[in-house]
């Protein structure tokens, strides 16, 4: 088998101009909604590197936004969307930065102040070709491609807590592909990123919410 | 039967042993590994023949601009031309230029484009399969067939390397859509399954050791006008197989070149705009231009 589609070829469909500056944009906004699962009051948006240097003439800027609102990378509506965001009563701000050599040059840091004042902070980059990398949520490292199925939870750094977790997958017959752990220290805080090749149905996502230890659950769907 | 392929000559042999066309060698590859039927998959491509028909229309009937403001209105302007009779060539070789123009300046625009195999190359398939359309009046269900054609090259030529700027430079993207745009209308122009291969090779051969260099970092200059120029050498290619030429070389062999070339190119020439046009001295001035542009957007943004 070809490993690419004819479709990864001839396409995908998308607002220009480019495929890492535009379409990975918008699907990095996207990723952004998701693991937020509420809509945010305020978001300022840090530009690393090529996204600082050009992201205007590739509207950058306007694809992050778009993503945000849920827009997909072919939207046509992906110009307006300031306008847009500012209608959904949600301000924005952005800033460029310079985070190092090291740190991808398609970065962008989002940090989202939720209704009630929480701030989440989210660093994901544009990795070519419309594909897209988020690497940290919160002062959690993570890697989440949208390509799969995810499940975040933020839970007690305590035995038992992940066998609970994957036990419930395991009976709602959900394949885990990829596994990540990490903790703030030994006892307390700890995040799990897990990627599966089934949607996470609601059932089980209820049913790992009330685990005890489980403090925080978030569902993040594929993006295609 | 398993209709796998990883190279160009994989892909001919599998329709020399089936007796089926390059075009149905690419639908059952297509339906095995994804499950789709082959009216399925014949009706996405369908949809992207219908952006891509609008992307290379847009920009004949009004004056596009991009959002940078470094380039526009191009298409329009040749467009006039062409229907003042006072362009060079007419006809197929005429059209293709404007269509792949139009796509080109469309997708600077930030309007909406077919990738093909990128976006900042979106220009090239879309013109020489629309232009022949026409010029020949061709049906739409042929048309989507040089279309399934065309995305085989690129799907060969995404077994060699990564298709993009950054890691092969230029050559990966433009030179891949004039290979694949030259073997999809040699298809269309009933080409013998070799020739339509060879007409891509040849294609991608001339383009070999464009380096990626854009003024400012945007996809438009050199980006929109390599989009005709890619087109109209995908046509002269075809016209060579056409005759019955044949590429000395095959398209493998021009695609390991190209994988060659490309890791030998220095990083300043592989989408950086730190080496080529991006650092002549009129190249920095439109980069300055351009940057002072977009000051009053970037104090907005900050406040």
């Amino acid at each position: 088998m070809p490993r690419h589609s004819i479709f990864d070829i001839m396409g995908p469909i998308m607002i220009g101009p480019s495929s890492s500056h535009t379409a990975g944009a918008v699907r990095l906004g996207r990723m952004v909604k998701t693991i937020l699962g509420r809509k945010p009051t305020e978001v300022l948006i840090k530009l690393h590197g090529s996204f600082a240097e050009t992201y205007h003439g590739h509207g950058t800027d306007l694809a992050l936004v778009a993503g945000l609102l849920g827009l997909s990378e072919s939207d046509p509506e992906i110009v307006n969307s300031l306008a847009l965001a500012a209608r959904e009563g949600i301000k924005i701000r952005f800033e460029t930065v310079d985070l190092g050599q090291e740190v991808h040059p398609n970065t962008a840091i989002f940090l989202s102040t939720l209704p009630g004042g929480e701030v989440v902070q989210v660093t994901g980059h544009s990795t070519g070709g419309g594909s897209i990398l988020i690497s940290q949520i919160d002062q959690f490292k993570v890697a989440l491609t949208g390509e799969l199925h995810s499940l975040i939870t933020q839970h007690q750094d305590e035995p038992g807590v992940v066998a609970a977790v994957t036990k419930i997958l395991a009976e709602h017959r959900v394949n885990i592909a990829f596994l990540s752990l990490s903790r703030t220290a030994r006892g307390e805080i700890a995040l799990m990123t897990l990627e599966a090749d089934e949607p996470i149905p609601q059932a089980a996502s209820e049913a790992i919410r009330r685990v005890k230890g489980v403090h925080r659950v978030r569902i993040v769907p594929a993006l295609k | 039967m398993k209709f796998k392929f990883n190279s160009a000559a994989q892909w001919l042999a599998l329709a020399g042993k089936t007796g089926l066309d390059l075009a149905d060698v690419v639908l059952r590859a297509e339906m095995e590994s994804t499950g789709a039927s082959r009216d399925q998959i014949l009706e996405k491509m369908r949809q992207s023949l219908v952006v891509m028909r609008s992307s290379a229309q847009k920009g004949v009937h009004e004056p596009v601009y991009s959002r940078s403001g470094l380039t526009g209105g191009a298409a329009h302007t040749l467009a006039q031309a062409i229907a003042a009779g006072k362009t060079l060539t007419q006809g197929l070789f005429a059209k293709a230029a404007l269509y792949a123009l139009s796509t080109a300046e469309v997708n600077a625009s930030m309007g909406r484009v077919c990738a093909a195999p990128t976006a900042g190359s979106a220009g090239v398939v879309p013109a020489v399969i629309l232009a022949l359309e026409e010029e020949l009046g061709l049906t739409e269900d042929a048309v989507v067939l040089g279309l399934v054609v065309a995305a085989g090259v690129g799907q060969v030529a995404a077994e060699y390397g990564e298709l993009v700027g950054a890691a092969l430079g230029c050559q990966a993207e433009i030179g891949v859509a004039s290979a694949m745009a030259a073997a999809g209308g040699a298809y269309l122009v009933g080409v013998d399954w070799q020739g339509c291969l060879d007409a891509g090779a040849l294609a991608l051969q001339n383009l070999l050791g464009l380096v990626c260099d854009p003024v400012a970092g945007y996809v438009e200059i050199p980006c929109i006008a390599r989009n005709p120029s890619a087109a109209t050498n995908a046509l002269t290619c075809i016209e060579l197989v056409k005759a019955g030429i044949r590429s000395p070389i095959p398209l493998d062999d021009v695609l390991l070149a190209m994988v060659d070339i490309g890791k030998r190119l220095h990083p300043d020439l592989r989408e950086t705009s730190r080496g080529g046009l991006a650092i002549t001295p009129s190249g920095r001035r439109l980069a300055e231009a351009c940057a002072a542009r977009s000051c009053p957007r970037k104090r907005e943004s900050h406040e």
